[in-house]
């Protein structure tokens, strides 16, 4: 079943077209990550999918419900945006609570702390919202997005300013969450974090999503080399001459440094014939890498 | 989710030094207009329409009442767009929601105020003047929609905080000046003052221009991006 479905969501601000068009889906449990360079419009998607703004054109569906009736979707979404604050004032208890009430739910005091410690905000629960820093308010901006028994929460950059300890800590709790059925959608700049934690991604480019699947299927797409690393002992030069003489057809690209060979072979089936003709060769192979298309290669259309 | 956004504004409102100054001030006013004309029974006799042992309340709120709200909640609205809480206040309520229940909640502030002040007088008077509470609620509901039209409308404290003292002054004159001055008798009608002299449901024409303004204000935000 989707749980979020987007059709041709545009957005406009004056005479920008900040969003020119968007359509994807998000299945029930996933883990759906929203990549993009600064101002590919990114968040003002994710705004229109939780109320903060409203669409140019368009329109889209959260737990089967349509952007129309936005104040009914309200009650099925947590939603950490990528800009927000909080009443100075009051502690991270008030703040729950405060949410719980905008949400009609009631919450148990033990549940609200539960939650804290969840995000790590255990020890400052009393503490004046004023005082927490930037780190502790993003953790804030979780546990309230959790408020409430989301089918699907939106978080917009969640460990962006965190600390590696409580970066890591939310990711685990992401993954979690998402086992337990929850829908997660996510901004992120983090490719790694991206990469580990989400089942399907989208790539947005100036207001359009110009990549999206699953990690598999992006890394896979537009592939087509297999690029190998061969560590072996004795003359790089020789060996590089041999594969490339012996295996010409086969390969589209070699070059070599004092460490290792750098091969790109047309299919993945020549990697054995490469490694017994430098066996054959009298070359013994030490070490060989098929090296595999990160993210960051996707993200940068590499 | 209205009744959460009212007590959060209504207890807001309790936790700056300005409220407490206009708390203060109220409470003196009625403790010693109270005491005053218990002290001067004589000046009982010549009271008119209005009840003399609340007239200098009714006076403090009819000329300096939308100076008070305005003081107080001129930011009630872009405070939280400033601030970006609204952000997290859109995901989760309706906006319809949110400015009813800042109404309510600013609406509810001054409703206790007067009734504390109505209560310190009647101690005084052996008499609750319920009317004339209503009255002067009706008054302020006015005045608080006045001032949730212009934080909404407006979009940086800094500029309601000038716009509002400006406004606050401007309504008592103008509608004051009105009631006594033909050329511009007409504005009468646009202001509270006229209905406060007026008795019966006359009185409830200044709460319908507020609800008539809250209404405007709610259809500019359904349409607006935080």
């Amino acid at each position: 079943m989707n749980m979020i479905e987007v059709h041709e969501l545009k957005k406009r601000y004056k005479d920008v077209l900040v969003v020119k068009g968007v359509s994807f889906h998000v299945q029930n449990g996933e883990v759906f990550g929203f990549l993009g360079k600064n101002g590919a419009g990114k968040t003002t998607t994710v705004n229109m999918l939780t109320g903060i703004c409203l669409p140019t054109e368009g329109k889209f569906f959260i737990n089967g419900i349509s952007h129309r009736n936005m104040d009914e979707i309200k009650k099925y979404i947590g939603v950490m945006p990528d800009v927000s604050n909080y009443y100075l004032h009051m502690n991270a208890i008030e703040h729950l609570k405060f949410f719980a009430q905008l949400k009609r739910t009631k919450v148990k005091k033990e549940n609200i702390y539960d939650l804290l410690e969840q995000v790590g905000l255990n020890g400052h629960e009393k503490k004046k919202v004023g005082h927490y820093s930037f780190g502790m308010k993003k953790k804030l901006g979780i546990a309230q997005a959790l408020i409430g028994d989301p089918k699907v929460i939106f978080l917009d950059e969640p460990t962006s300013g965190l600390d590696p300890e409580s970066a890591f800590a939310i990711q685990e709790m992401i993954k979690r969450l998402s086992n337990e059925g929850l829908t997660i959608f996510m901004t992120s700049h983090n490719l790694y974090e991206v990469e580990k934690i989400c089942d399907k991604v989208a790539i947005m480019e100036n207001g359009l999503i110009s990549k999206i699947g699953t990690i598999e299927q992006l890394k896979k797409s537009g592939v087509s080399h297999v690029e190998i690393v061969i560590k072996i002992k004795g003359d790089y030069n020789y060996a590089a001459q041999r594969l490339q003489q012996t295996m010409s057809d086969e390969i589209a690209h070699i070059y070599h440094d004092h460490h290792y060979i750098y091969c790109s072979l047309y299919h993945e089936d020549s990697i054995p014939t490469c490694v017994r003709m430098l066996c054959n060769s009298g070359i013994n192979v030490y070490e060989l890498n098929v090296k595999e298309r990160s993210m960051e290669d996707v993200f940068f259309g590499k | 989710m209205m009744w959460a956004i009212c007590i959060q504004e209504f207890k807001s409102l309790f936790k700056t030094w300005k409220s407490m100054l206009v708390i203060i001030l109220f409470l003196s006013i009625s403790f010693l207009s109270g005491k005053f004309f218990s002290n001067h029974q004589t000046l009982l006799m010549n009271n008119g329409d209005v009840p003399v042992f609340v007239s200098s309340i009714r006076a403090l709120v009819l000329f300096l009442g939308t100076l008070f709200v305005m003081a107080l909640s001129h930011d009630c609205v872009n405070k939280e767009i400033e601030h970006q809480t609204m952000r997290l206040l859109v995901t989760k309520c309706s906006r319809d929601a949110i400015i009813f229940g800042k109404f309510l909640g600013i609406f509810l502030f001054w409703g206790v105020c007067l009734l504390i002040s109505f209560s310190i007088v009647s101690l005084y008077s052996n008499e609750f003047y319920i009317m004339e509470l209503i009255k002067l609620l009706s008054f302020l509901s006015f005045v608080i929609a006045i001032a949730i039209l212009l934080s909404s409308f407006v979009h940086r404290p800094n500029h309601t905080m000038f716009l509002g003292i400006l406004v606050g002054l401007l309504i008592p004159i103008i509608g004051i000046w009105s009631l006594f001055d033909a050329r511009i008798s007409m504005l009468k009608y646009m202001f509270p003052y006229y209905y406060m002299m007026e008795n019966g449901l006359y009185i409830f024409v200044p709460l319908l221009f507020s609800f008539l303004i809250v209404l405007l204000v709610i259809l500019y935000m359904r349409g607006r991006d935080f």
